[in-house]
């Protein structure tokens, strides 16, 4: 980061600056929620779903977005006990890549693309997967979250209840915001052990 | 297959593997499979690396697509796991195996 700005960013405030990634890089995910989730509250699970969520989203843009390189940024309010955090690509976009992948016929704009590609098993690129997405979308839902994603001329806003906007000009890419907030029985999936399962 | 063998695989050398997440989850499946045949036992050392991959841990959750619910908690052991990866494991599973129960 550029000196100059990071001396005036209050010191309740731990940032990741926007970063421009050429490959998904799997330690960064775990570096860089290690920097955010620093001044939290020790919430173990909370950390692990910020992890989660860099990590499915970084790897769907190189993956499924057919680009080279993706942005990211981020920081955290210790005060709000808040994770906020930014990931986007200028690549295909959700509605592209759904579209032409011939798999859904029944799409017919924008919103249903991205509304479908955060269903379980919903993949343009087999019957087989499809869960990333749908476990991002199943996190922010039941905690205090909000979850954006922009593509295309979508833009659907996720936390308790879900907001679709069909925009008049397309984003050319995607960007996935979410902003995230700990507490004590915060929700990360299942709570059972292997013996349990 | 050698009843009451052992074999225990470390998770770490595949995470620096190329490909995506779901490619290395892929090859972790084959190798437990491919293990399965030799060794009762298969299991995954984690050396307490968070993991936090969706992707990776489901193509490990597919096994209860092509095995018996009670044969792949036996024969697949976790061990220095992250608890929330082994969470995030469990998750997939039960994904996995309501799906199997829809189509049977
Ligand atoms: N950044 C992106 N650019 C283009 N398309 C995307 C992007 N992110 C998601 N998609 C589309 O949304 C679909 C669903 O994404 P999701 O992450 O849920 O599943 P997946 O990546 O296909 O499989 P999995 O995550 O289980 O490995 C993808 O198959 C792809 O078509
Ligand atoms: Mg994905």
């Amino acid at each position: 980061m550029n000196p100059e700005v990071s001396h005036k960013l209050p010191k309740w405030f731990l940032s990741f600056p926007v970063t421009r990634l050429a490959e998904p890089s799997y330690p960064l995910a775990g570096q860089v929620t290690q920097i955010l989730t620093e001044k939290l509250r020790g919430v173990e699970n909370f950390h692990k779903a910020v992890h989660f969520a860099i990590r499915e989203v970084i790897e769907n843009s190189f993956e499924h977005g057919q680009t080279d390189h993706c942005y990211m940024c981020a920081y955290s309010v210790p005060s709000k006990q808040i994770v906020r955090l930014c990931i986007l690509d200028t690549g295909i976009g959700i509605p592209e890549s759904m579209i032409t992948s011939q798999r859904y016929p029944d799409l017919r704009n924008d919103i249903d693309a991205v509304d479908k590609a955060a269903e379980y098993g919903v993949s343009s690129k087999s019957d087989e997967r499809g869960i990333g997405l749908y476990l991002l979308r199943d996190v922010a839902e039941k905690n205090e979250a909000s979850l954006t994603i922009l593509s295309g001329k979508a833009k659907m806003d996720i936390s308790k209840d879900i907001k679709k906007t069909l925009l008049d000009i397309a984003f050319p890419g995607t960007m996935v915001n979410l902003s995230i907030k700990t507490r004590r029985d915060f929700y990360y999936l299942s709570t059972s052990d292997w013996e349990e399962l | 297959m050698v009843p009451g063998t052992k074999i225990t695989l470390i998770f770490k050398e595949w995470l620096n593997q190329p490909g995506s997440l779901r490619e290395i989850g892929s090859i972790i499946n084959d190798v437990i499979v491919f293990q399965w045949s030799h060794y009762e036992i298969v299991e995954l050392d984690f050396e307490n690396e968070t993991v936090a991959s969706g992707s990776l841990f489901d193509e490990i959750a597919k096994l209860f697509n092509e095995f018996p619910k009670e044969e792949v908690k036996r024969r697949l052991k976790f061990i220095n796991i992250d608890p929330c990866d082994e969470h995030l494991i469990v998750h997939l599973a039960k994904l996995r195996l309501a799906r199997k129960e829809v189509s049977a």
